[in-house]
Order: C-alpha cells, then sequence, then structure tokens
C-alpha cells in the first residue's frame, strides 16, 4: 500500500517537474534566442527585451479582452504592433549606439523604464488575468495539468525550428548569420547592417511577443512581468557563449529545469538564488561561457 | 582674470569651494535642507569611488550592495552585541573589503558588461538573504535604532560636517590614487590588457585591489548612513539604487574625477524635485538617461570637453 502511494507521489512530482521544466525553457529559449540574435548583429545588450514580452502580452489583454476581439485575432495584432514599435525604436535609438557595449546596455535600460511607465501610466499597474483559451486538464496517472501549459511546448518548439530554418535556409537569414560571425567582413560582401539589424530586431521582438501572447492566459499580465524572464535570457546568453545559438538553447533548458526542479521541493526564492549562483560559479570557471562563442 | 587662469586657479577654486562648503552649515537653516547635502557629499563619495572600479574596466553592479554590507556589519554589531560605533564602523570596512575579495576572486576574470551582469547576480543574491533571514538582518523591517557615532552628534549639521570631512579626505585620496603608479598601471591594464601583462604587471591582482579599495569607501559610507539615519532595511541597498550610481557616472562622464561629481550635482536634487510626482518617476528616469546617452555618451563633462576642443575625438577611456 505504501509502496502505491509512493510511486504515486514520485509519478506525480517526477511529471511536474518535466512538464514545467519543458514549459519553462521554451519560453526562455524563444526570449533568449531573439535577445542572443540582436546582440550578435547589432552588438547592444538590449534589455528592453524583456518589454516586448510584457508587451505582447498587454496588447493581448487589450486588444482581446477590452476591445472583444477573438484570442487569435489578438495575438496576431498585437504580435504586429510590437514588432513595428521595435523596429521604429531600433531605427530612432538603437542605431548610433551600435557596438557600444555599456552605453547601449544602459539606453535599452532606460527604455525599458519607459516603456513600463507608459504601461503603468495607460493601465495602472494592477496585475490583470486572461481567460485560458483551452480549459480542458491532461491526467496522467496521478498527475493532472492544463492543456492551456502542455500546448505552449509544442508551439515554441515550432517557433524555434522555424526560426532555425529561416538562420539557415533564406536569404536574409544567412546574411544575419554573417553579420553575426564579422560584421566587417560582411558589409565588404555588400551586405547592408542597417536592413539586416532591422530584419534582426523585427525577427526578435516578435518572438518576445509571441512568447508574451502565448503566456497571457495563464500568468498574471502587469508592467513588471518582463523581468524574470529577461533575467533567465539574459544568463542563457552570457554562460551560452555570446552569439552562439546552441549553447544559448542548452543553458536556458539547463537554468529551466533548475527552477522547475527547486521551485516544487523548495520554493521560489531558492530557485532564484540558485539561479544566480549558478550564474556567478558559471562565470568563475568559464568567464567566456561554457560553450565556444564569439569575442566580446 | 589672468590670475584666475594662472597656474593656481585650480587650487583657489578648491580652497573658496572648500571654505564654502564649510560656511554652508551657517547659511542653510532647514533640517530638510540639511539632509538633502548630507545625502549629496555620501553619494559623491559613492560615485568617486566607483569611478575608481572603472578605471580598471570593471563596471560593477554591486557598488550600494557593498555599502550595505557596511552598513549592515556596523549596525548588527552595535546594536546587537553593544559594540562602540567607532570601533563597529571600522570593522564594517574590513567586512566589506572581505566581501569585495570573496566576490572579485570568483568574478573579476570577466570582463565589461558581463562583470557587471555578476555583480548583479551577487546583488540580487544578497537583496533576498536580506530580506528571507530575519536574524540577524530583520527581514524586510530592517535594524531599527542605530545608535549614533556619540552624544554630541544630536543634529543635521554635526553629521554635515562630519561627512564633509569623510568626502574630502577620501576625494584626495581617490585623485592621488589615481595620479600615483597603480592608477596609471590600472588605466593601462585597462587600455591593453595584453601590453600591461607583456610588461610583467599581473592584470587580475590589479584588478583585485581597484576592486577591494573602491568596495572599501563603499563600506565607509555604508557605515555612516547607517549611523546616520538609524535605520537600515534592503531596500536601502536594493538594485534601484545600484542603478542610480551607475546613472550618476553615466550621465556625468567618467573621464575625470569631476564626472561622477557633476553626474550626482544635478542627478540628485533632480531626484528630489521630481519625488513629488511618484507616477512619472521611472519615465523620468528613463528618458533622462536614454537623452544623456543619445546626446552625449561620455557625459556632461564629455560634452563639456568636446565643446571646448571642437575637432578632436573624445570618446571617454571607461565607455567602449
Amino acid at each position: 500500500m505504501t509502496v502505491s502511494y509512493v510511486q504515486r507521489r514520485f509519478e506525480a512530482v517526477f511529471f511536474q517537474v518535466l512538464i514545467n521544466g519543458l514549459f519553462l525553457s521554451s519560453i526562455f529559449s524563444i526570449v533568449a534566442l531573439g535577445f542572443a540574435i540582436v546582440y550578435g548583429i547589432a552588438r547592444i545588450m538590449n534589455w528592453a527585451h524583456g518589454e516586448f514580452y510584457m508587451l505582447g502580452a498587454v496588447g493581448v489583454w487589450l486588444f482581446g479582452r477590452q476591445l472583444g476581439l477573438p484570442y487569435f485575432a489578438a495575438a496576431i495584432i498585437s504580435i504586429v504592433v510590437v514588432t513595428l514599435i521595435a523596429v521604429g525604436i531600433e531605427r530612432a535609438m538603437f542605431k548610433p549606439l551600435r557596438g557600444l557595449h555599456l552605453p547601449g546596455f544602459v539606453a535599452s535600460y532606460g527604455l525599458s523604464l519607459v516603456l513600463q511607465g507608459l504601461v503603468f501610466m495607460a493601465f495602472s499597474g494592477h496585475p490583470r488575468s486572461y481567460p485560458k483559451v483551452i480549459n480542458e486538464t491532461l491526467t496522467i496517472g496521478a498527475f493532472s495539468i492544463g492543456w492551456q501549459r502542455v500546448v505552449i511546448i509544442p508551439l515554441a518548439g515550432l517557433c524555434l525550428l522555424s526560426v532555425f530554418w529561416f538562420m539557415n535556409r533564406t536569404k536574409y537569414g544567412i546574411a544575419i548569420r554573417a553579420g553575426i560571425q564579422d560584421s566587417q567582413a560582411a558589409r565588404l560582401y555588400g551586405l547592408r547592417m542597417n536592413t539586416l539589424c532591422s530584419t534582426a530586431m523585427a525577427l526578435a521582438s516578435g518572438m518576445a511577443a509571441f512568447a508574451g501572447v502565448m503566456l497571457a492566459p495563464l500568468f498574471s499580465i502587469e508592467p513588471g512581468m518582463g523581468l524574470f524572464v529577461m533575467w533567465n535570457a539574459w544568463i542563457a546568453v552570457c554562460l551560452g557563449g555570446r552569439g552562439n545559438l546552441g549553447g544559448c538553447l542548452m543553458v536556458s533548458a539547463i537554468l529551466a529545469f533548475m527552477t522547475s526542479f527547486i521551485d516544487t521541493y523548495l520554493g521560489a526564492y531558492y530557485s532564484l538564488i540558485a539561479v544566480a549562483a549558478f550564474f556567478l560559479v558559471g562565470l568563475a570557471i568559464r568567464p567566456r561561457g561554457l560553450w565556444k562563442g564569439m569575442e566580446a | 582674470m589672468n590670475m584666475i587662469k594662472g597656474r593656481y586657479s585650480g587650487k583657489i577654486a578648491i580652497a573658496i569651494g572648500t571654505i564654502f562648503l564649510f560656511s554652508l552649515m551657517f547659511i542653510v537653516r532647514s533640517p530638510y535642507l540639511q539632509h538633502v547635502m548630507i545625502i549629496l557629499l555620501q553619494t559623491i563619495t559613492l560615485a568617486v569611488s566607483y569611478r575608481f572600479i572603472t578605471l580598471s574596466g570593471q563596471w560593477t553592479f554591486a557598488h550600494c550592495t557593498m555599502m550595505g554590507v557596511g552598513a549592515y556589519t556596523s549596525a548588527i554589531l552595535s546594536t546587537k552585541l553593544g559594540c562602540p560605533v567607532w570601533i563597529s564602523w571600522p570593522i564594517g570596512i574590513v567586512i566589506t573589503c572581505f566581501t569585495a575579495c570573496l566576490l572579485g576572486l570568483l568574478i573579476v576574470r570577466t570582463r565589461h558588461v558581463y562583470f557587471f551582469f555578476a555583480t548583479w547576480a551577487f546583488a540580487y543574491v544578497v537583496e533576498i538573504t536580506w530580506k528571507k533571514l530575519w536574524f540577524p538582518f530583520g527581514g524586510h523591517d530592517g535594524i531599527r535604532n542605530i545608535l549614533r557615532p556619540g552624544p554630541w552628534f544630536n543634529s543635521e549639521a554635526h553629521f554635515y560636517y562630519l561627512i564633509l570631512g569623510i568626502t574630502l579626505i577620501s576625494l584626495v585620496v581617490l585623485y592621488k590614487l589615481e595620479k600615483s603608479r597603480f592608477g596609471r598601471t590600472l588605466v593601462c591594464i585597462n587600455e591593453n590588457e595584453d601590453l600591461a601583462r607583456s610588461i610583467g604587471f599581473d592584470a587580475f591582482r590589479f584588478r583585485m585591489l581597484a576592486f577591494i579599495i573602491g568596495s572599501a569607501f563603499a563600506g565607509l559610507m555604508g557605515g555612516f548612513y547607517a549611523h546616520y539615519a538609524g535605520f537600515i532595511g534592503p531596500d536601502d541597498f536594493g538594485w534601484m539604487l545600484n542603478w542610480f550610481i551607475v546613472i550618476y557616472i553615466v550621465s556625468g562622464g567618467s573621464r575625470t574625477i569631476l564626472g561622477p561629481i557633476i553626474g550626482t550635482l544635478i542627478f540628485v536634487p533632480v531626484m528630489q524635485i521630481l519625488a513629488v510626482y511618484r507616477n512619472y518617476i521611472t519615465i523620468a528616469m528613463g528618458l533622462y538617461t536614454i537623452f544623456i546617452i543619445m546626446v552625449a555618451a561620455d557625459g556632461i563633462e564629455g560634452l563639456i570637453w568636446r565643446l571646448r576642443h571642437p575637432g578632436e575625438v573624445g570618446v571617454s577611456r571607461a565607455l567602449r
């Protein structure tokens, strides 16, 4: 009797850690991949990347809940609007700051404050919620979870696959990879850096907004929601070797499973500490990232 | 006019400024303004010591956290163990140096923005620890009723003279350190590390020393803040204040010791005025940061420099 209880308990916890880990790693990797692409091509640490994620979720809430559009229409409009905003910002603000690490970072932090402040002013800081689109639950043995959460995993996988297809098979994607590898040589071959940077920014902000749109029915929507995801995405880029997209995905998966495991057993505060400690120790062992990346 | 432009002009200006600062308490009578003056002087020391760390190319994000380490150590020693303030304060500085040393051993090998983020992670961990541990840090409530440095410290004016003395001495020490062989080696390591190593300078050791010295001044200010305010909590050394220091340096400039001072003198009063409009303060701060960076990536000081030397290239050393 006790054996079966222990087994059931183990089953429940195991699946919870597994599904939550997959869920978190898909979100982290979508945000981190966009961040890494923009950093690679424009050499700007765009801290406001997390704000695009926040704007995506706020957009779904605004168009779907306030204006009464169906979820999918609201999602598409929100992604398009966020992408346009991001490209405008890239043209106006990031262009003169390309390659300047610290000024670019500090300016993008200022931008993130401005975006958060604007959302706060327009919709106030109350956490909002969006009704679930899929209400069924998935049950495996003693464990059950909402399909809403599970569906995100294949959707994110599809998004990542299409981004990798774009980066490896299309003209623009290959040009962006060339720009990440060596921007001067790419320019010598006649690639337009301005176009490439804008394309990369559109791709990255679209991915971040996509993550925000997918998460809108699950998380509470508030101006400060970008920080948690951005923090993990940053660590993934920093430890994965900057510009190394595969390493970035690996580290996001490690962070996600660590967070999920420690959240389940100890609590959310300890997972924050564990992630920060992992980051510090990782940097102490390999200051240039766990995998080989480009030169900073 | 010629005499003012002569070789003694700088010294005369400093002497007049010092006399002015010492006589300020006879002019400024309102306790609130005196409080603002004290915070201003304390922040100037923090910003200038931060700039000293950046000489070696390391931009830390844990400067206020280091200040908090000093403040908490001194506060705990004096309130819970009954240690006299003039002993607990130096112990706080020593503990801060020790913390900086441990952290530096882990992450001093990383560069630029990566160092920045590693110290950010450290600041994050420390802040959570302060908030979660009720003993001995007091959790969210912090530590109350911290002793004043002595029975004769009973008004803002006394603290003003104390912090003025400390600030002037710190500025002189940091200035001399920067002009000394040690400071010039730091600049050399920042500009070309391979060259510095080929001459035989141990870049790691110099970076560590710069980090520890800068953090020691932060610990000094932390002890002062704890015994001046009489109350400390985790939010007094949170990440927003860490950000403020970075913004002082970036907006003021880091070419010379004047840059952080200019940045602080502009930003602290502006923030005190804007504190009335609570809802707009983040937007104002963000717009200010973006504006400064877009107009002058090397700060107000760099802007003045470029206006006075038209045609010369002058990007600040630490901002490349």
